[in-house]
């Protein structure tokens, strides 16, 4: 694993805007897609990384039997209205489409699992097609770890199958990167022979004599596609109906389970020393160690400690729950930057890569986007740069 | 064995990337017939313009003024509060 440095395609904001990425660029002008550099991977590393991505997720798939089995609902923070809700949605297996590991990987070392973002994981738009689009641009022979777009389609001909049609997708309204993540979820949906529309989350009808969620139409919604997470479903207003309506949505209700942090201690007790773990628990460990929210996002609300001493923090909206500790793992570095690796799951494949860079100590909403690729014997991606 | 995507083409989102345009709300089911679909959401899709709602991004009233309400029994906006109280998004 190595971090090359080369020159970034000329007009590059608008070849990446032409593939759905408009939010390249930070308010205060920074990039946020970075093609200044790439990373560059043998195929042994993507082994490795494949490996413990289908590892983990194997955990979690047992861990979240385990929460069901004994009814460790409350440990999560799950309302008691929607334990027999999400026990239901585990027992019938409920199929899901994605999510992305958040792994520490310095190349040699087995990747150590920071976090799981199960629920609604971004930066796809990202992983799956302007990395691609970057790729066939700058080293079309060389390969790279990101069959995301294709498993996605047939994630989506899966639900076509076992579920059918139609799919209605929902986010935030106002909110570009949501919107643009949503809309290439529903792209490939649409691809997959599906029919689709979106609306904003704010904009999902409940009617009480119908017992139904109804789109604007007034049309019964089959399956609503969220990029909303479930912690904030299950607490609104029209939460309470969830369980007794006929909706399904995706991801399903067990993967809240997933996306909150409360499973990060839990692992570590039931897969102590597991190679692609970190130390966890509900309390402060020994020397070095994050504390991080059970239902934070996007590296709010992080805080390294020394001991008693900060060594560094972030700030956020997510200040007011629980918190779980994890043991501190030295983020990689490259030319002095930090990487995190963001590996996705898609129907049960690990098949894509997304790296996320770093100056600073912890990884958040405005950190880099780099690609990257397979290392092969004769790539060389500045002499073939296209003009 | 390759890695990576042997084709990716965009179709919904190639029309919004290329044309700055919105498939919202207010569309409806998005037909699977559309040839649209052209790799990196290219050219044509402006021809397609009529059959969306040239309404966008940043805009508010996508919830409103649709088919419901008192006449239907159908209320709305029961979710959406934990969004803008956070001041982000809901994705991670």
């Amino acid at each position: 694993m190595r971090r090359l440095a080369l020159p970034p395609r000329p007009n590059w904001q608008q070849k990446v805007e032409q593939v759905g990425l408009t939010f390249h660029t930070t308010d205060d002008g920074k990039s946020y897609w970075d093609e200044s550099a790439c990373y560059e991977f043998t195929s042994g590393e993507v082994e490795q990384i494949e490996s413990a991505t289908l590892a983990l997720n194997d955990l979690c798939l047992q861990a979240v039997d385990h929460v069901v089995r004994s009814n460790l609902f409350r440990e999560f923070g799950i309302p008691a209205d929607f334990h027999g809700y999400l026990k239901r949605s585990w027992d019938e297996d409920e199929i899901t489409i994605l999510g992305r590991f958040d792994l520490l990987y310095d190349g040699v070392n087995p990747p150590k699992l920071a976090e799981y973002n199960a629920d609604t994981p971004t930066a796809l738009v990202e992983a799956a097609i302007v990395q691609w689009y970057w790729l066939r641009d700058v080293s079309p022979q060389a390969d790279q770890f990101n069959s995301l777009h294709e498993k996605l389609i047939d994630a989506w001909k899966r639900v076509k199958n076992e579920m059918g049609g139609p799919i209605s997708f929902t986010c935030i309204e106002g909110h570009l990167e949501d919107y643009l993540t949503t809309t290439y979820l529903r792209d490939t949906a649409h691809q997959a022979g599906l029919l689709t529309q979106f609306l904003p989350i704010s904009a999902v009808g409940w009617n009480p004599q119908r017992q139904r969620f109804v789109d604007m139409h007034e049309r019964p919604i089959h399956c609503l596609c969220k990029l909303y997470p479930w912690e904030w479903l299950m607490r609104e207003s029209f939460g309470a109906s969830i369980p007794g309506a006929p909706t399904r949505w995706l991801e399903p209700a067990w993967k809240s389970l997933l996306s909150n942090k409360a499973l990060l201690p839990l692992l570590w007790k039931l897969f102590p020393d597991h190679p692609n773990l970190l130390p966890s628990s509900w309390k402060p460990l020994a020397g070095r160690h994050v504390r991080k929210p059970t239902l934070g996002r996007e590296g709010a609300n992080i805080t390294i400690y020394d001991g008693d001493s900060t060594v560094a923090s972030t700030s956020g909206g997510y200040g007011d729950g629980d918190f779980v500790y994890q043991g501190y793992h030295e983020t990689p570095r490259f030319g002095g930057h930090t990487a995190v690796l963001g590996s996705w799951m898609v129907n049960g494949h690990a098949c894509g890569l997304g790296i996320r860079e770093d100056d600073g100590w912890i990884t958040t909403n405005t950190s880099r986007f780099v690609p990257h690729r397979i290392a092969t014997p004769d790539t060389s991606i500045s002499a073939r740069v296209k003009p | 064995m390759s890695r990576k995507s042997t084709i990716v083409t965009l179709s919904i989102l190639g029309l919004i990337a290329g044309a700055s345009m919105c498939v919202c709300c207010c569309s409806g089911w998005f037909d699977n017939d559309d040839d649209a679909k052209k790799p990196g959401g290219g050219g044509g899709h402006r021809s397609g313009r009529s059959r969306f709602f040239p309404a966008f991004f940043g805009s508010s009233g996508h919830s409103t003024g649709h088919s419901g309400g008192a006449a239907t029994g159908t209320s709305r906006g029961g979710f959406g509060s934990s969004g803008a109280h956070g001041g982000g998004g809901g994705g991670g």
